[in-house]
């Protein structure tokens, strides 16, 4: 379905409110805390009136405290709406936690636990190789924007060879089941047409495309200016820690070890989640203690799920496990679950298409007689 | 039969005349629910919030909300709860543990004499404090064109 111009505007204004730094949050933990994503208006002036993309480089930080299991692992979704308000998701990412680790100002950027932190920094400039993909990436793979919308559009995802992948159309759009993210390249089997625009192979991240592409906010008439209110959304997981695979995603049999929590050799590394004579020195003690919080299939679920009074995502139709990602079922309980928080951000995209003129002609024929 | 009905109106009359033994239990009664602390499955509160409802002589209330004795309003209104005992019916569990029941009380809208709590034995100490999470960032916006002007 093709909307107008003017009546997406409209639409989407509705459903949004523009504006700079709009934030808008539901969870029950961020009622007391300060949840905010600000999002700044942008605008270009062009001949054409077209712009290439519109895109974002997030960058933010989950604090948390007061859970009753560690967290290990925080998954995070980006979604953007397209031109008719649905939404789709033009990012992920689970960064796992390890140690406690510092940026080279001495700030904290990670620690897993009861209590924590992460920062995340989606800034094309940024080394972001050890939090997205856990120090397996290609160093060749450099970042870039998440593109919202761009001149290729949304991805042709219903198209798609999906009998070629480990997930349906649905499952991956909806994060029940994605897989790799290698397996969503352009030229792939099961790609068709262009590929997913923030898709990171080398990093194992990414896995989706624009939620449109640019026409939604290019402005065609020419002296005038379209205004358009962009609406994201981001879904900030809490996971807690799992001992199922090894650095290379393997499963590790017998007695599995959580092997990602760094160099047990370094006793000057504080482990927020343990005391330190619970995992001093020895691997096999420390993996003793953890407080694991996994399904039946190893994979870390939601922390607190169905604990203390809080919702149990399994009780959503759509999630079949603890530890499923499935995106409408972890929005639904956001509203009352702590380790599950929405935050809504907004902004505005203006485009100016610029006026033809002529600004005058001089010269000189340099006219001569002979 | 009128006999009857005069005496049991008489009867009502003097259950419902908001007698000074029932103003203190709408007193507690509009403390226990306002300002109690709502662990459970809309945790709200949490360590920060709770710390900043303590006032000095240990009794929550959260800033610009009134600790003083609810307007006499609350009284008249006691009638309703006439076929229940005068007497305070303290239930401690109301105000102490980590019950995971949430009340979801904005105001003491539910009544009746049943949520009467001694405000006495709410210490800052009882009060649950929930998971929280804080997320700032930003999104850093771009726009690009190949062609500009």
């Amino acid at each position: 379905m093709n909307f107008g111009r003017r009546t997406f505007v409209k639409g989407i204004g509705a459903v949004g409110i523009a504006g700079a730094g709009l934030t808008l949050a539901s969870g029950s933990a961020s009622a007391t805390s300060h949840v905010e994503i600000n999002s700044s208006n942008v605008s270009a002036t062009t001949n054409d009136g077209e712009v290439n993309e519109v895109g974002i480089s997030p960058q933010f930080t989950v604090d948390w405290e007061g859970f009753d299991d560690p967290v290990g692992k925080v998954h995070f979704l980006v979604e953007a709406q397209d031109e008719s308000g649905d939404w789709w998701p033009v990012f992920r990412a689970t960064p796992w936690l390890t140690e406690e680790s510092f940026d080279g100002n001495g700030n904290l950027v990670q620690a897993p636990g009861e209590s924590g932190k992460l920062t995340v920094d989606l800034s094309p400039t940024a080394v972001r190789d050890e939090i997205l993909s856990r120090g397996n990436d290609d160093p060749n793979i450099e970042g870039a924007t998440i593109k919202l919308f761009d001149g290729q559009g949304r991805p042709d995802y219903a198209n798609w060879n999906w009998s070629n992948a480990v997930a349906s159309q649905q499952s991956y759009l909806e994060g029940n089941s994605i897989g790799s993210a290698s397996q969503y390249e352009e030229g792939g089997n099961v790609v068709v047409g262009h590929g997913p625009q923030n898709n990171y192979p080398g990093m194992d991240a990414g896995y989706y495309g624009a939620a449109d592409s640019t026409d939604v906010v290019n402005e065609e008439t020419d002296g005038e200016t379209g205004e358009v209110t962009v609406n994201l959304r981001y879904t900030i997981v809490l996971l807690g820690i799992n001992n199922k695979t090894d650095g290379n995603g393997n499963v590790v049999g017998g007695s599995a070890q959580y092997t990602e929590y760094g160099n047990f050799s370094d006793t000057t590394t504080t482990r927020r989640e343990l005391t330190t004579a619970d995992w001093q020195g020895e691997q096999s003690t420390f993996v003793d203690h953890l407080n694991l919080t996994q399904d039946a299939s190893g994979n870390s679920a939601l922390v607190m799920n169905g604990e203390d009074g809080y919702p149990d995502l399994t009780d959503q139709p759509g999630a079949g496990s603890a530890a499923s990602l499935h995106y409408p079922s972890l929005q639904t309980i956001s509203a009352n679950h702590p380790a599950v928080t929405v935050v809504n951000s907004s902004f505005t995209a203006s485009v100016t298409n610029k006026t033809a003129a002529t600004d005058g002609v001089s010269g000189d024929s340099n006219t001569t007689m002979n | 039969m009128k006999r009857l009905l005069v005496v049991l109106l008489v009867v009502l009359a003097g259950c419902g005349g908001g007698g000074p033994e029932q103003t203190p239990t709408v007193t507690r009664e509009q403390s226990t629910v306002t300002d109690g602390p709502r662990p459970g499955p809309n945790p709200d509160i949490g360590p920060t919030a709770t710390a900043t409802r303590v006032d000095a002589d240990g009794t929550e209330a959260p800033p610009g909300r009134p600790t003083a004795t609810p307007p006499p309003a609350a009284t008249a209104a006691e009638p309703t709860s006439s076929a229940g005992p005068p007497a305070p019916t303290p239930e401690p569990e109301t105000g102490s543990g980590p019950v995971p029941e949430a009340s979801n009380g904005d105001g003491g809208s539910s009544g009746g004499g049943s949520s009467v709590d001694d405000t006495s034995e709410r210490t800052p100490a009882a009060t649950p404090s929930g998971p929280s999470v804080a997320v700032e960032g930003a999104s850093n916006t771009t726009m690009a064109s190949v062609r500009t002007t």
